[in-house]
Order: structure tokens, then C-alpha cells, then sequence
């Protein structure tokens, strides 16, 4: 078991070095770092920031043009200062030049508020891993039973309800049922009932005692859930089909095992590998790909930090964001293989 | 040779078993009955649909809800049909246990082996882990496992095919069941292995002097260890006999189709493989009269076989048949020298075909078709 981890661990650097490598090249060639200074009239301005975030080096000339009458002048900003013009740095040294920089933890500020990156990506990913934990904890409990349930008595009224349930959540997209939760959970329920607060906020996660935390948390953590329950529901109906018409289920009924007992135990830990893995692989993914859910509910999470980066332009904060979530993806795809060893006897020899 | 010396401890009386499917219903079992007695090894036999397997899971009440069954099925007087589930879960696995033929499918490949073998012995009886754990450890040892307690703590899918069988029965007899069923045990094994495997069955049953339902198409099996034979045919009992009687003086022609698709390797014939011709007829339609009539040499047609459906009736003391002609059919010697001809005209070589020749392969599919199982 521990060497089928440790392989697994050293499949994964090279992975998130390709990861890293694309994550820059995709960055430097769709976001211009300079544009937000396209208002600017001072040339150097822009050079400044080229050289703080490494698009340009030392040495630095003052800029030659041609005058009208041929000779040789030296350009000048609008405040008289000769403009200057720096060397250009190539793709390859400016990511090396930022990984050894991310190595030695010296990442360039936040051009958007100023503040350590570091701080930044801190802060949204508290916010985000609190949504997280909560949706993932909700859906999970909802989609093994509503699954299993389904599984076990196939056919039945509660399974087609079960199933047409799903498909409306999967037909929601979260912007909708977002916007829609807040019309009804804060709007309409504080109005119905006049209320002085709506009965479950809308904005930002705030913990001032369990209760309000969870009047802060419960709209976003049902917006974020209603999807990931239909799909871990369909998914561990299926699995646990499969599962409850292999042989050894009917063995295990054979030995004279109560319903209960086969189902949740000779069903249950069979049916539940391939739910497992696929949860952490979503969960994986929900670090960088919950940015509907928390621009809707204004919470300071890892998706809105992307959104206001991305719209400003903010490099720096944008490529430690990408490298940030990439590595949790890859972290969660390594985390899956290792339970699906963890869970499978089968797996863990081979 | 089995006179029967007690009462049957298990007895079946008329059982029907049908599935309704959305194109009426089938009747994967019709009116089957026999008994079992304590030391006794009943084969039952037939080719794959004939209904061997859905009648031992009747008995065992593990088929599907949809299934409609009736009938009796009384062990030690108590009709089973009737118990409430909870009754019946007792009795499953303790007094009524069963071997599944596939053993890497039919154990849980996320359970040690001696974990499911220790669970078997818990749902029937009050002990402690460890004991059950001991009992388990030795329950390997009587299958014949070499290192049962190393063993105990493994995975299925790390025994081999034939120890994983042993660990199969281990299981089944963990609680000296009174009743033990064996769906095909030996199937899906080698045959080196499948003989090993029968050591261990008949060693078993020395010990408990279970009362055994052995189903099988392999009548090489049937000849070795059972004292009565069920022949199966299209969901019906064709002929019921004692063991020496089904293979020396068959009565039956679907029987003595079987036979005659056995291989004979002691060398006293030369004679053609025959095959019987067509295929197991639907249960959903099946044939009128005699299910057997459309693949029958001897069949009467138009006439009574395929209009009356003949009962299995007793034409000798403990022998019964379901056969128009069971009196008039040929004796099994007369019916070997029929094939004669046939060989003598192979020997000439004015077919085509493989030599024939004591060690011939003939079409030996018609028991089991590839990737089918009873």
C-alpha cells in the first residue's frame, strides 16, 4: 500500500509541472498585465510594471526616436523625464524566473489591492473550503441514501421520484436556482412571515454562533449542493445496481444475513468505490469551479477572487490562482486513486 | 447403493416457478417434486435453462420477488413456501446452506475470506469473534486449505480458482446444514482441480451426513457421486431413477441423448458422439405435448407426443419417466448397435470429418453452450 501511494505521489509531479507550464503559457498569452494602464499617458509607467512583473529586465536606455528633421532624439514623457525602454525577457526565463520565485515564496503583489498574493489566496480559499465541507458533507449523505434507496427498491414510487428530482436539479443551472433560492429563503419567507432579518441571508458567510453561520450557509451550500446530489445520486443508483445483483450479494443473502446487513454492509462497501472516487475528483474541481455560486452570494471565496482578478487584469494573482487550483485538482485525482486502492483489496496489489 | 432409510429430511411437491415477463409468463419450473434423505445425494441434471438452478433457489427463497412460486417445498415436514422471511433467513445458511458454482463472483472481493467464513458462522450462532475466527480457521482446514490460518487472512482474489470452491463450501457447511445445495461446484474449475473438489464434497458429506442436491450438467459427476438422479428438461422432471439405473437402463430418450454426448474413454465403443439435435425449446412457448418431441428420434408425429403431455409415471420400482414409449424403447445395448453402421461408414472415410476412433471428440456443446451456464 505505501509503495502503491508513493508511485502514485511521483506520477503526479510531472503532471503538475505540464499543469504549471500551460497554466503560464495560457496566462501570458491571453492576459495583457499593461492593459490596465492603457489610460496612462506616462510610457514609463508601463515600463515600470513590465519590470515588477518580470516582462522586462535591466538594462534599461532611454528610448532613441527619429526627429522631424532626422536627427537622433531621446523620447520624453509628458513630465519631461527621458522614456526608457528595458530589455524584453523570453517566456522560458520569465517561468523559471516565477517558479523559483514561488519556490522562495516572493510572489509579486496583488496589483488590485496590493496585498501579498499569498494573503489573498488564504483568505478566498477559507471562505470556498467552508462552502466546500458543507456541500460536499450535505450532498453526500443525500445522494448515498436517496442512491442506495433507489438501488435496493428499484422501480418503486420513491426511486421515480428520486430519479425525476434529479433531472430537474441536473436541468437547473446555479444561476437560476441561486437567484431563485434567494427570492425565496431571504425575499418572499421575510416578507410572508414579516420578518425583521430574511430568514437566511444571502450574503457573505458570517459566524456570530452556529445558527446565524448556518442561515448565512444554507443557501449557497444548497445551491452548490443541488447539483453535485443529482449526479452522486444517479451514480451511486447505478453502482449500486451493479452491485446488489453480483453473486456475492445472493451469497451473502445464502449465509443467512439479515436485509440490512447485506445491503449496507456486502452492498454498501462495494457500491460506494466508485461514488468515492468520482467525489473526490468533483471536490477536486470545486475549489477553482464554484465562482456562479460565490459571486450570487457575494462570499470572498477562491471563485470570486478569479473573477475580479480576471476583470482587472490582476497576473498576479490570476497564475498563483490557476496553479492553486490545478494542484487540487491533481491533489483530489491523486487522493481518488489512493482511496480506490484504500477500498479495493483487488486494486492494491496489482 | 441408496435405500432409502429415513424420512426425506427435504421434500418437493409440485413446485412451479414463473417469471411474468411483458410476453406472458414463464414457467421456468413446472411441477417438479422429489425427496432427499440424510446421507443422500440426489444429481439433478439437465442442460442450461432446464430449470436446475431456479428450483434450488426456490428452495433456498432467494429468487427475485417478481417470481411466482407454488407448490411445497417441506423440509422436515415445514412448508418452506409458507414461512415468514425471518424464518426463512434462519433457516438459509444454517440448516439450508448452498455452494454457487462461479466462487470468484460468489465471494465478496472486499472481504478476507476467513472474514465472510467467520460471518457465516455469527449469523447463526452466539459466539465472539475469536471464536468464530477459530471456527473459521478450522473450516479451511476440513476443505482441505494448506495453511488456514495465513489463508484466513486473504482475499479472495488471492486463492486460486480451486481453493476459492473449497473456501465456497467451507461456508456452506460452517453450520453442519441438515440440507446442502451445490449449483454447479465445479464448473468453472479444472478438471484435476473439480476432482479434488468432489474429494472434498464426499469427504463433507461423510461428516455431516448432509442431505445433497447436486445440480450439474456434468453426468461424470453425477455418476461418482450421487445415489438418485433428476433429469430436467425444459422446467420438467423426464425421468427419476437411481444413479445406476439413469446409466445403464435410461428410459428416457432425452437421457439417453445425454449419455450418448458423453466421450467414452475406456475404449469398449468406437461409436460416434451423438448430439441431440435443435435447441432447448422456450419456456415462454413451449412445445405442445412432449416439450422433448421436436428433438425426439423416437417421437410419435403427428400423434401423442405432441398433443398428450406425458406424466412422469413409475415403469420400474423407483424408476419414473415422462415418456409416451419409456416401456417401449429399446434397450440401451440395442440403441448402441444402432449407431454401428454409422461408424462402420466413418471408418471408410466417405465423410468428411474427424477420425473417428475411441478418443473422438464429438459436438459435446449440446450440454452447455459456450458462455451459458445451468
Amino acid at each position: 500500500m505505501v509503495t502503491f501511494v508513493i508511485r502514485r505521489v511521483a506520477l503526479s509531479i510531472p503532471v503538475l509541472l505540464v499543469a504549471s507550464v500551460l497554466v503560464f503559457l495560457f496566462v501570458r498569452a491571453t492576459t495583457d498585465p499593461l492593459a490596465r494602464l492603457a489610460q496612462v499617458n506616462d510610457p514609463n509607467a508601463k515600463t515600470r510594471l513590465a519590470l515588477q512583473i518580470g516582462l522586462q529586465e535591466e538594462p534599461c536606455r532611454p528610448v532613441v526616436t527619429t526627429g522631424p528633421d532626422g536627427n537622433a532624439i531621446e523620447a520624453k514623457t509628458p513630465g519631461g523625464q527621458p522614456v526608457l525602454g528595458c530589455k524584453k525577457v523570453p517566456v522560458a526565463t520569465q517561468y523559471a524566473r516565477y517558479m523559483g520565485d514561488l519556490a522562495r515564496r516572493e510572489l509579486p503583489a496583488s496589483q488590485l489591492t496590493g496585498r501579498p498574493v499569498s494573503q489573498e489566496l488564504r483568505q478566498a480559499l477559507g471562505s470556498t473550503i467552508q462552502l466546500i465541507f458543507w456541500g460536499v458533507l450535505v450532498a453526500a449523505a443525500i445522494a448515498i441514501a436517496c442512491g442506495v434507496y433507489s438501488a435496493v427498491r428499484q422501480y418503486s414510487l420513491l426511486d421515480y421520484a428520486f430519479t425525476g428530482l434529479t433531472f430537474v436539479a441536473l436541468a437547473m443551472p446555479p444561476f437560476w436556482f441561486g437567484l431563485m433560492a434567494i427570492q425565496f429563503g431571504s425575499v418572499y419567507l421575510r416578507d410572508r412571515f414579516n420578518l425583521d432579518d430574511p430568514l437566511f441571508y444571502s450574503i457573505g458567510i458570517e459566524s456570530d454562533g452556529p445558527l446565524s453561520y448556518a442561515r448565512h450557509l444554507a443557501l449557497p451550500v444548497a445551491t452548490l449542493g443541488v447539483q453535485i446530489i443529482a449526479s452522486w445520486t444517479r451514480f451511486q443508483r447505478s453502482s449500486m445496481l451493479d452491485v446488489m445483483n453480483a453473486d456475492y450479494i445472493r451469497t451473502a443473502k445464502a449465509k443467512g444475513l439479515s436485509r440490512a446487513k447485506v445491503v449496507l454492509k456486502h452492498g454498501l462497501r462495494n457500491g460506494l468505490i466508485p461514488l468515492v472516487t468520482v467525489m473526490a475528483i468533483d471536490i477536486g474541481s470545486l475549489f477553482g469551479g464554484l465562482i456562479i455560486t460565490e459571486q450570487i452570494f457575494s462570499i470572498p471565496g477562491m471563485g470570486r477572487l478569479f473573477f475580479t482578478s480576471l476583470q482587472n487584469g490582476d497576473v498576479n494573482v490570476l497564475l498563483p490562482w490557476l496553479l492553486l487550483s490545478a494542484t487540487f485538482v491533481i491533489l483530489f485525482n491523486l487522493l481518488a486513486d489512493v482511496l480506490y486502492g484504500a477500498l479495493d483489496p483487488r486494486i492494491r496489489v496489482s | 447403493m441408496a435405500e432409502r432409510l429415513s424420512e426425506p429430511i427435504l421434500s418437493v411437491r409440485d413446485l412451479h416457478v414463473s417469471f411474468p415477463t411483458d410476453d406472458g409468463a414463464v414457467l421456468a419450473v413446472d411441477g417438479v417434486s422429489f425427496d432427499v434423505g440424510e446421507n443422500e445425494v440426489l444429481g439433478v441434471v439437465g442442460e442450461s435453462g432446464s430449470g436446475k438452478s431456479v428450483t434450488s433457489l426456490a428452495i433456498m427463497g432467494l429468487l427475485p420477488k417478481r417470481a411466482v412460486v407454488t407448490g411445497e417445498v417441506l423440509f422436515r415436514g415445514v412448508d418452506l413456501l409458507t414461512l415468514r422471511e425471518r424464518e426463512r433467513q434462519e433457516l438459509r445458511g444454517g440448516r439450508i446452506a448452498m455452494v454457487f458454482q462461479d466462487a470468484l463472483a460468489a465471494l465478496n472481493p472486499v472481504f478476507t475470506v476467513g472474514h465472510q467464513l467467520a460471518e457465516a458462522v455469527r449469523a447463526h450462532n452466539e459466539v465472539s469473534r475469536q471464536e468464530a475466527k477459530s471456527r473459521s480457521v478450522e473450516l479451511l482446514d476440513i476443505v482441505g486449505i494448506p495453511n488456514p490460518k495465513a489463508r484466513h487472512d486473504q482475499y479472495p482474489h488471492e486463492f486460486s480458482g480451486g481453493m476459492r470452491q473449497r473456501a465456497m463450501i467451507a461456508m456452506a457447511i460452517a453450520n453442519d446444514p441438515d440440507v446442502l445445495i451445490a449449483d454447479e461446484p465445479t464448473t468453472a474449475l479444472d478438471v484435476t482441480i473439480q476432482a479434488q473438489v468432489l474429494e472434498v464434497f464426499e469427504r463433507i458429506q461423510e461428516r455431516t451426513r448432509s442431505a445433497v442436491i447436486l445440480i450439474t450438467h456434468d453426468l461424470g459427476v453425477v455418476a461418482g457421486m450421487a445415489d438418485h438422479v433428476l433429469v430436467m428438461y425444459a422446467g420438467r422432471a423426464v425421468e427419476v431413477a437411481e444413479v445406476d439405473d439413469i446409466f445403464y437402463d435410461s428410459k428416457h430418450p432425452y437421457t439417453r441423448g445425454l449419455l450418448g454426448s458423453l466421450p467414452r474413454v475406456d475404449g469398449v465403443e468406437t461409436r460416434r458422439l451423438v448430439r441431440i439435435k435443435g435447441q432447448p425449446p422456450s419456456l415462454l412457448h413451449p412445445p405442445p405435448g412432449c416439450a422433448f418431441h421436436p428433438r425426439c428420434d423416437h417421437a410419435d408425429l403427428p400423434g401423442s407426443c405432441n398433443e398428450d403431455r406425458p406424466e412422469l409415471a413409475e415403469i420400474a420400482p423407483g424408476h419414473r419417466s415422462a415418456c409416451h414409449f419409456a416401456a417401449r424403447l429399446p434397450t440401451v445395448e440395442a440403441a448402441d448397435a444402432e449407431f454401428a453402421p454409422l461408424v462402420d461408414h466413418l471408418n471408410a472415410g466417405s465423410v468428411v470429418g474427424p477420425p473417428s476412433g475411441p478418443t473422438e471428440l464429438g459436438p459435446v456443446d449440446t450440454l452447455r453452450p459456450p458462455g451459458e451456464a445451468g
